[in-house]
């Protein structure tokens, strides 16, 4: 899938009207400011440049655009019905004043012509206090790889003006029981186009994205026993990772993509191993006779989290894993789980229980500043962007199981799948080379 | 295991009592010139009531024992072969929430199977570990392997041949009752057998 859309996109990134180098650059958006408001954006209709009668396109193109920036949570958008211009694409054609007047502080202009099933679009960012160009693209695929397109200009929309990078070109794995059985499947990071990637017939759980996104490890019981696989995204192929006596569960990868941490209980104790990508072990890291599950690392691999009913309960721990030495997170409840390392390495993300119904919350590394960031139903799973500004979960507010999108401060909550059958276990992708 | 640590960690604590009364008595009586009769007599009688307490608990324990093992005979797995294997197959183990322990049910019901198996030393078992679905999956495939292997374990301590007993955790992704319940919780946090061979 991936090849498919590396091969068949070929994109033409000229500069139309070059900006700044980055380091002079004008962030126009603090993100790190305690109180961010939703900065008022004009996406126009595109224009259809050569007159080629795909009017559909005029709005469907701008709308994608369009819902990629309100998905950050960092722009709020206008309704074109309160438009007062049908501006032209550049510069010269666009009365600014027109769309300070009804508060849009940034506009977007584009353009499309089709000739045969190539697409050429040409996107335009506008400051309309400053009356200036902040970013101009051309961009030329096959029709088929419009979204990707659109999602590289909104990429660099975010770049421009944050001086982050996007998430748009990123996606969530997830696991959907819709076949009868439990299955790994993958859509784009705003839920577009759910599909599956196993069909082993059994039950799958757990993936987790190798750094570069090239890979996914899972655990499933193809062969009867839960062992560990890595399904290669561009050959399609899956290969048995780990299939000792006994647990082979619970995968995750090292930042480096150097080692997989997993548990296995070989030794007839749940216990949790760093095993080389060849499914090797290096390391047994956690020697204790509790239970040790669910593994993530902070972002320079130094520190590892991970659940164990070492105290009683269930209870989140970190462990220094150069020292050796462990230390316990959690202290509210009797049960929390599901440890997520956010990416910026400020906060982890886990599932705690409360009032018998299962909530996510973030945390300190210090274990200080706990927050409480959903309320309804039972919410799952966290999963953080790889911006660490959005959080991926599933929850059952709604009867089934289905999955969602929040802010990390835990507003903006929304669904962003509807799929039949239950969705469980969103892990959201690293950027991905598109 | 937990019950026989929990029995030498009172017998410890009795036992740190009683020493430390005894202790108490002897720098007591040290100072007997100063100190008035009675403080002493008093904690000998204090020690002598720890003491008929520690045998009154004793003997309690012992007669427990003795009732148990009346009061419950092994059960007995019978009629034709079929029956016998279903009804093997069809009889599972419960446990309490987030708990590996073999409660007193399941010992008895692990008794009779015990017997059933060392009656037919040809049969295989797959041992399954189930959970309800509250946590995670993965923390639950752990916990359900340690319910199986609490029952090997039990099964093996009566004698039955461990090759023949191999274990599975299936954590959630088996309930025998899809609700979201407390009645359906307790179904699924199970031990269940499957005849292999």
């Amino acid at each position: 899938m991936r090849k498919f859309g590396i091969a068949l996109l070929f994109v033409i990134l000229s500069t139309l009207c070059f900006h700044t180098p980055l380091s002079e650059a004008r962030f126009y958006i603090d993100i790190n400011a305690p109180a961010l408001s939703a900065i008022p954006i004009a996406v126009c209709d595109f224009k259809d440049i050569d007159r080629t009668g795909n009017s559909r396109l005029t709005r469907s193109l701008p709308q994608i655009l369009n819902d990629d920036l309100v998905f950050t949570g960092l722009f709020k958008s206008l309704a074109p019905e309160s438009f007062l211009d049908n501006p032209g694409l550049t510069r010269e054609q666009i009365n600014f004043k027109n769309w300070r007047l009804i508060g849009a502080e940034l506009l977007v202009t584009g353009g499309f012509s089709v000739n045969g099933n190539t697409l050429e679009l040409r996107m335009y960012l506008f400051d309309t206090f400053g009356a200036s160009m902040i970013l101009g693209k051309k961009y030329r695929g096959n029709m088929e790889d419009h979204r990707i397109m659109i999602h590289r200009f909104a990429n660099d929309i975010i770049h421009h003006l944050t001086g982050e990078k996007g998430i748009f070109l990123t996606q969530i794995a997830f696991i959907c029981d819709v076949t009868g059985h439990k299955e790994l499947y993958i859509a784009d990071f705003d839920g577009y186009n759910p599909h599956q990637i196993t069909n082993n017939k059994s039950i799958t759980l757990s993936p987790s994205w190798s750094p570069n996104g090239n890979e996914i490890a899972y655990t499933s019981y193809r062969d009867g026993n839960p062992d560990i696989y890595v399904k290669d995204l561009y050959t399609g192929i899956s290969r048995k990772l780990a299939s000792y006596p006994g647990l082979n569960i619970a995968p995750a990868w090292t930042p480096s993509g150097e080692f997989v941490a997993a548990t296995l209980s070989k030794d007839g104790n749940p216990d949790i191993y760093l095993l080389y990508r060849n499914g090797e072990i290096f390391k047994k890291l956690t020697n204790h006779r509790g239970i040790d599950v669910s593994p993530t690392f902070s972002p320079d691999g130094k520190h590892m989290a991970f659940v164990s009913d070492r105290s009683g309960g269930r209870q989140i721990y970190i462990m220094d894993i150069d020292v050796g030495e462990t230390r316990r997170l959690t202290f509210k409840g009797r049960q929390n789980e599901s440890p997520t390392w956010s990416p910026k390495g400020d906060r982890i993300a886990f599932v705690g229980m409360d009032g018998g119904k299962f909530q996510i919350y973030t945390i300190k590394p210090d274990g200080s500043d706990l927050r409480q960031l959903t309320h309804l139903g039972n919410n799952e799973a966290p999963s953080w962007s790889p911006d660490g500004r959005l959080l991926v979960f599933n929850s059952n507010r709604d009867g089934k199981w289905s999955i969602y999108v929040m802010n990390a401060n835990g507003t903006n909550q929304r669904k962003i799948l509807s799929m039949k059958g239950n969705q469980m276990s969103p892990r959201w992708s690293p950027r991905l080379e598109w | 295991m937990k019950h026989y640590v929990r029995v030498r960690l009172f017998t410890f604590i009795w036992m740190g009592i009683f020493l430390s009364s005894i202790f108490f008595a002897i720098s007591c009586a040290k100072k007997v010139v100063r100190k008035p009769a009675p403080e002493i007599s008093v904690t000998q009688e204090e020690v002598k009531r720890l003491e008929e307490e520690r045998e009154a608990r004793r003997r309690a324990m012992i007669e427990e024992e003795v009732l148990r093992e009346e009061g419950k005979p092994i059960g007995r797995y019978v009629g034709d072969w079929e029956t016998q294997k279903k009804d093997f197959e069809m009889e599972d183990i419960h446990f309490e929430f987030d708990s590996a322990v073999l409660t007193e049910d399941a010992q008895s019901i692990l008794r009779k199977k015990a017997a059933w198996l060392l009656d037919n030393q040809s049969v295989e078992v797959l041992i399954e570990g189930h959970c309800d679905e509250r946590g995670t999956a993965e923390y639950n495939l752990a916990l359900g392997e340690r319910r199986a292997t609490s029952a090997k374990s039990f099964l093996t301590s009566l004698g039955v041949d461990a090759n023949r007993l191999a274990t599975i955790s299936y954590g959630e992704e088996k309930p025998l009752d899809p609700g979201h319940n407390e009645e359906a919780w307790a179904k699924n946090r199970r031990v269940h057998f499957v005849i292999a061979k």
